[in-house]
């Protein structure tokens, strides 16, 4: 008998080893957003406390980069978060909310009527996204159900045929976790411009077909959910330029759910309104950049949050990811701040402002030139003439100057560990040469400039920005 | 249901643990049912094949049994056969035979007949066909008794572990075994870890190797035209290793999956690349069919009790049954055909072969000898595959034609061996996993121990080890899931 036990015991002991290093390798090759720069509102969501949320926002791309919790948070205290997921589709709009009812109790959820201007996914990478990021339960199941054909449902379900191959894509973040997932709330930030234009033919476009089954059915069942869970559910559109098969069909989704009652704003239709600029708020034709989304979500505070009582948790316990990802979003801000100086002695000005942050300064060739000009610049950060005159290598941290070395190519490299990942390796080999300053084994210095400034974000833990004169 | 899928992980782990809470008087027909249910997963309707292959085998043998003239149980053997290997002939040679036909009726010209029927071949007819023939014949010759309990015959033709590609299992062997189920409890400790042991090492073989390489010997064979010396080689040493690991694989998860039920079944291979002779090879290669082509073909034919030339008749008249057996075309022929042909000039030349040792004082008890003999039958073996994996005997011609006149070393020094599928990358891990595979063998060898074997007699932290990092190798690594055609196992199609 007691052999019997001690052999039932080893065949325990063993699955329980085999599961934890199975699961363990899983989650090394799990599916992350390679392309997305790890991105997972999914992990962001998984990382909140219980009943923290209570303002949700639902959609693809166009809410990922139109709505900015952050200022949300910054301007009214209100904890957002902006559930997004590239290409969002409807069966994915439904279940994702459901998952997040599984932890949070929001009062308003906003779902972008994006998804019902298609069916099927065109791009499998947005398949992956959407199907293979929420932890396995029957709510995931039921996902990949509602969408995946029979016979892949087995590969998503269990998701090592799909990921297994990903060891041949092995990065950094898939070892160590990707720090934004902790506190981000679904923010994103761009200040990248591209002009769009939009035709007013196609955004007034009043042609309304009947709705079809699927969109029909996705607004009964988010119907039925509001009712079931208690939330306030609000439908809205994210200003894109649409063709006009996509207005028809949106037309005929507002339509019905005009007919049921329940609040819908359509943003494509109110772009004067808000102030939209097509020359300057704009990524791309399909996304907001950092312009359009501090307008549109100023928008949703005033017309659609402030019907509801959302409480402000500005400065109460339990709110630090908010904290934090407005932290996040002011080095953002900082960071295209930064990218849009052109002066010298302004940039020069604002990484004197800045902290957190560490910054090798180069000056090579013909740095002391008069005619350019360049010590000028150097005044904010308290460089004298004598020292600029040197020139050679810098560094600026905690707002200290420090020189580190000269321009000698026998000297030695400097070494600076930024931290226990990073480090900066200054030296010269020669003027211009773009590995004079790297970061890791990366080089990092823009090649072909007299002057250079690499800053890195000690919050970010990245480049912040890089930039010669 | 394959092995490899996601269904049969399913389905094993369920039909185990029912198996081990329901009493075992009527474990059997469990066993059986989910025998019938893994083989209608692929065809529900061919089921029927396998019934009846089963009822009229049953019935020989307890006609057979009760018959007591000699020529009786001839006539019943050769309506069992008769029977048998008729279902086979429509399913699986049919086609060829009407093919060939229409050749001689084009060159008579004579208008071709149309093919009435488009079957399917059903998976795996020609091992349930052969178990089934065989047991007739062991009941004929008196070696077992016919089985009374129509359940349980059933279950020796359709056992799921070996049913679509062996080994083809003895009556002897098997039915004992299905027969003490009532009264003994098969299943123990031992044989769970060594079954487990087993099938891991299968899928190891099956999904990491064999699939792998299927990629680089397939890019190889389609574009035979632009072939030379060096990649046709390469395709050949693929195809050995793919076919050994594919094979082998299977029949070392139907080994496994069986021990863990409790049930021995026969070893299929024996480190059959380590053959120091073709004859040898067929006693490591493939071992249930070639057993079985020697106790029920050429043992009948005469065997080699008879003149030489009898002798290398029946050679050469079972290894082209053997060849037909695998595949209704002309290339399979020629490969048991070239088998039958080395085994045969191995036999004549044997006697000078030895005379030359003897008179060159060449050693033949060290290993530099072994493994020279081991080397040169690897190359006669590598050089069959090619008519075996050629997808016609014309191709397979042209392929060795390009082998011999395309010399071209570059290709290994300036990364045009990447270009077939697999990159520097995957050919490392392939490499990486044949240079594991050969360990196993070679302990295999050295020691007589299957991977199951050697690992039960490890302790236990080695044995955990072992097994832990193969699973995560297969699963890592494996060829399998979305975006991979995966081949079915090689010999579901014979």
């Amino acid at each position: 008998m007691k052999e019997k036990i001690l052999k039932i015991f080893k065949i325990i002991v063993f699955t329980i080893l085999l599961l934890v290093c199975v699961v363990g390798v899983y989650n090394v090759l799990a599916w992350k957003d390679t392309s997305g720069e790890y991105l997972s509102t999914m992990k962001q969501l998984y990382a909140t406390p219980n009943n923290k949320i209570d303002a949700v926002f639902v959609g693809s791309s166009h809410v990922y980069c139109g709505v900015y919790p952050a200022k949300l948070w910054q301007d009214q205290g209100i904890s957002g978060f902006n559930m997004a997921v590239s290409g969002m589709d409807k069966q994915s709009a439904y279940y994702d909310v459901v998952e997040l009812l599984k932890t949070q109790k929001p009062k308003v959820i906003c779902v972008d009527l994006y998804p019902s201007t298609f069916e099927e996914h065109d791009d499998q990478g947005n398949v992956y996204r959407n199907y293979l990021s929420k932890r396995l339960s029957k709510n995931a199941v039921d996902h990949v159900n509602s969408y995946i054909p029979r016979e892949e449902r087995s590969d998503y379900i269990f998701r090592f045929p799909i990921v297994h191959t990903r060891y041949k894509e092995l990065q950094k973040y898939d070892f160590i976790p990707y720090e934004f997932n902790r506190y981000g709330r679904g923010d994103t930030y761009s200040d990248r411009i591209q002009e769009t234009y939009f035709d007013e033919s196609v955004v007034y476009n009043e042609e309304t077909p009947e709705i079809t089954e699927s969109n029909r059915e996705w607004v009964d069942k988010f119907a039925e959910l509001s009712a079931q869970k208690g939330f306030a559910l609000e439908f809205m559109l994210v200003p894109y330029r649409y063709t006009v098969n996509e207005r028809l069909s949106l037309n005929s989704t507002i339509a019905y759910i005009n007919e049921k009652g329940i609040p819908v704003t359509d943003y494509s239709r109110k772009m004067a309104d808000i102030g939209f600029d097509g020359m300057q708020d704009f990524i791309d034709d399909g996304h907001l950049n950092n312009t359009g989304a501090e307008k549109y979500t100023e928008a949703l505070m005033n017309d659609v949050l402030s019907k509801y009582d959302i409480p402000n948790h500005s400065g109460e316990k339990g709110y630090e990811l908010w904290e934090e990802d407005h932290h996040w979003y002011d080095r953002k801000r900082i960071q295209a701040g930064l990218n849009a100086t052109q002066d010298g002695y302004l940039y020069m000005t604002k990484l004197a402002d800045l902290d957190e942050a560490v910054s090798i300064i180069s000056l090579e060739y013909n740095y002391a030139d008069e005619s350019l000009g360049y010590f000028g610049m150097f005044e904010p950060l308290g460089m004298s003439y004598e020292e600029f005159s040197t020139g050679g290598k810098w560094i600026y941290a905690d707002g200290v100057l420090t020189k580190i070395s000269e321009n000698d190519p026998a000297g030695q490299p400097f070494i600076y560990e930024i931290n226990n990942r990073d480090s900066f390796r200054v030296m010269y080999r020669g003027d211009f040469n773009q590995e004079n300053i790297s970061l890791n084994k990366e080089a990092v210095m823009p090649a072909g400039y007299n002057v250079t400034v690499v800053t890195y974000d000690l919050f970010l833990e990245e480049i912040l920005e890089n930039r010669g004169f | 249901m394959v092995f490899n899928s996601t269904q049969f992980l399913i389905f094993f782990p369920i039909v185990v643990l029912v198996y081990l809470i329901i009493p075992k008087r009527v474990r059997y027909i469990w066993l059986l049912a989910a025998s019938y249910y893994f083989y209608m997963c692929w065809n529900k309707k061919y089921i029927v094949l396998i019934l009846f292959s089963t009822i009229v085998t049953y019935a020989a043998g307890l006609l057979i049994e009760k018959a007591e003239s000699v020529k009786v149980k001839k006539w019943i053997i050769a309506g069992g056969f008769t029977l048998n290997l008729g279902v086979l002939f429509f399913f699986k040679y049919f086609d060829f035979a009407l093919l060939n036909l229409n050749r001689v009726l084009s060159i008579l010209h004579i208008e071709a007949v149309d093919d009435p029927f488009n079957f399917l071949l059903p998976v795996g007819i020609s091992f349930y066909t052969f178990q089934a023939l065989g047991y007739m014949i062991d009941v004929y010759r008196g070696d077992c008794k016919a089985i009374r309990n129509p359940f349980k015959y059933a279950l020796f033709v359709s056992f799921f572990p070996q049913l679509v590609a062996g080994p083809i299992e003895r009556s002897k062997n098997l039915i004992s075994q299905i027969e003490s189920m009532d009264t003994k409890f098969l299943m123990s400790f031992d044989r769970i870890t060594k079954g487990f042991a087993m099938m891991v090492w299968g899928m190891f073989m099956k999904m990491v190797i064999a699939d792998r390489a299927a990629i680089f010997v397939d890019n190889i064979f389609e574009y035979t035209y632009a072939l030379g010396t060096f990649d046709g080689i390469a395709g050949a040493l693929g195809f050995a290793v793919q076919i050994y690991c594919d094979f082998g694989g299977y029949s070392a998860i139907a080994l496994g999956a069986a021990a863990i039920m409790g049930f021995d079944l026969m070893e299929n291979f024996n480190t059959p690349y380590f053959a120091t002779g073709i004859a040898d090879f067929w006693r490591r290669w493939h071992i249930s069919l070639s057993t079985w082509f020697r106790d029920y073909l050429y043992i009948p034919l005469g065997g080699n009790r008879c003149s030489k030339l009898k002798k290398y008749r029946n050679v050469m008249i079972t290894f082209l049954v053997s060849g037909l057996w695998h595949g209704a075309a002309w290339n399979y022929v020629v490969w048991g055909g070239l088998h039958g042909f080395y085994q045969i000039v191995e036999d004549l030349i044997s006697p000078v072969k030895e005379k030359a040792e003897k008179a060159l004082r060449i050693k033949t008890d060290n290993f530099s000898y072994k493994f020279g003999n081991i080397l040169v039958t690897f190359a006669f073996t590598c050089f069959a595959w090619i008519f075996f994996r050629a997808p016609s005997f014309s191709e397979a011609l042209h392929y060795i034609k390009r082998m011999f006149t395309n010399y071209n070393p570059w290709i290994l020094f300036n990364d045009d061996i990447f270009r077939f599928g697999l990159d520097i990358k995957e050919m490392s891990i392939l490499i990486a996993a044949v240079a594991l595979l050969l360990i196993a063998d070679i302990i295999r060898y050295v020691k007589g121990l299957n991977p199951g074997e050697f690992l039960y007699k490890q302790n236990l932290w080695f044995r955990w080890a072992v097994l832990i990092i193969l699973v995560v190798v297969i699963l890592v690594y494996g060829e399998y899931g979305i975006d991979f055609d995966s081949n079915s196992f090689i010999y579901f199609d014979f």
